[in-house]
């Protein structure tokens, strides 16, 4: 039984309805919207300080929060949501070696999602991947 | 100064509340109330406080630190700061405004220019 009416719940630019997930132990995600800290959350409380391994599909992934990109995260046909007229808005470098207070993502792979309100960081060859979207040919 | 024996639980009132003292406070979680109530997180203080992330905090002119611990740095200060890309930030949280007084911030970065990195490291590092 659910207490959640699909039909209440406002459309995406995904072009579905709103469908928050609520199993976060999954390892693939399809069509399923989160806050990025709520998986997070379920991840710490698994002590597992990186999201590692998790496929998304067709999902939205909110923010506000900042992930950080490590090996293996891959991004295929995904919307990385409004950045006020310049890519580079949504991206930030760190200073240090480690980027405290961002989420770390490793081994994940993104498939057709739509961010909102995510900001990104990571290496700088992370970072000008990242300032090269939408500009490629 | 906090105190983690004595550091009470987050309280219930998250949205409204503009003064915490000597409470857990989840950054994310303030930030969901906040969403939700409209109301944002400006102006509010916070007193010997436990203040948790993962979060990148966007600081205003008027926001302050006072007396303020930030937790593990893995052995490098730089690690809580991140520097922007862009003129502008997405996905940070916007603390304009606030006053934080003899509290620990936990998973907590900042966001921020060179010149504001180098003064922040300059109060949490003053030299000789």
């Amino acid at each position: 039984m659910s207490f959640v009416d699909s039909a209440q719940m406002p459309m995406l630019g995904l072009g579905r309805r709103f469908n928050p997930a609520s199993d976060f132990s999954k390892t693939a995600f399809v069509n399923e919207d989160m806050a990025l800290y709520d998986l997070f959350g379920h991840h710490l409380r698994t002590n597992r300080a990186i999201i590692d391994g998790v496929t998304f599909t067709g999902c939205r992934i909110e923010g506000p929060a900042i992930a950080l990109i490590l090996e293996g995260t891959r991004f295929d046909t995904t919307n990385f949501g409004e950045s006020k007229g310049d890519v580079a808005n949504l991206v930030l470098r760190p200073t240090g070696a480690m980027a405290i207070g961002t989420i770390p993502l490793r081994n994940c792979t993104f498939i057709g999602c739509e961010f909102y309100m995510l900001g990104f960081t990571g290496n700088e060859s992370v970072v000008e991947d990242l300032l090269m979207i939408g500009k490629e040919a | 100064m906090y105190d983690i024996d004595k550091t009470a639980p987050m309280p219930a009132d998250l949205a409204e509340r503009t003064e915490f003292k000597g409470v857990v406070v989840s950054i994310p979680a303030l930030l969901e109330a906040s969403a939700i109530s409209g109301k944002p997180i400006e102006g509010r203080k916070f007193i010997d406080c436990v203040l948790i992330g993962p979060a990148i905090l966007a600081m205003s002119e008027e926001t302050k630190f006072i007396g303020c611990q930030f937790g593990s740095v893995e052995g490098d200060e730089r690690n809580l700061f991140v520097r922007p890309a862009g003129s502008r930030v997405i996905g940070a949280v916007s603390i304009s405004g606030c006053h934080f007084e003899g509290c620990l911030l936990n998973g907590l970065g900042l966001v921020g220019d060179d010149g504001f990195i180098d003064a922040f490291l300059g109060i949490m590092a003053p030299k000789a």
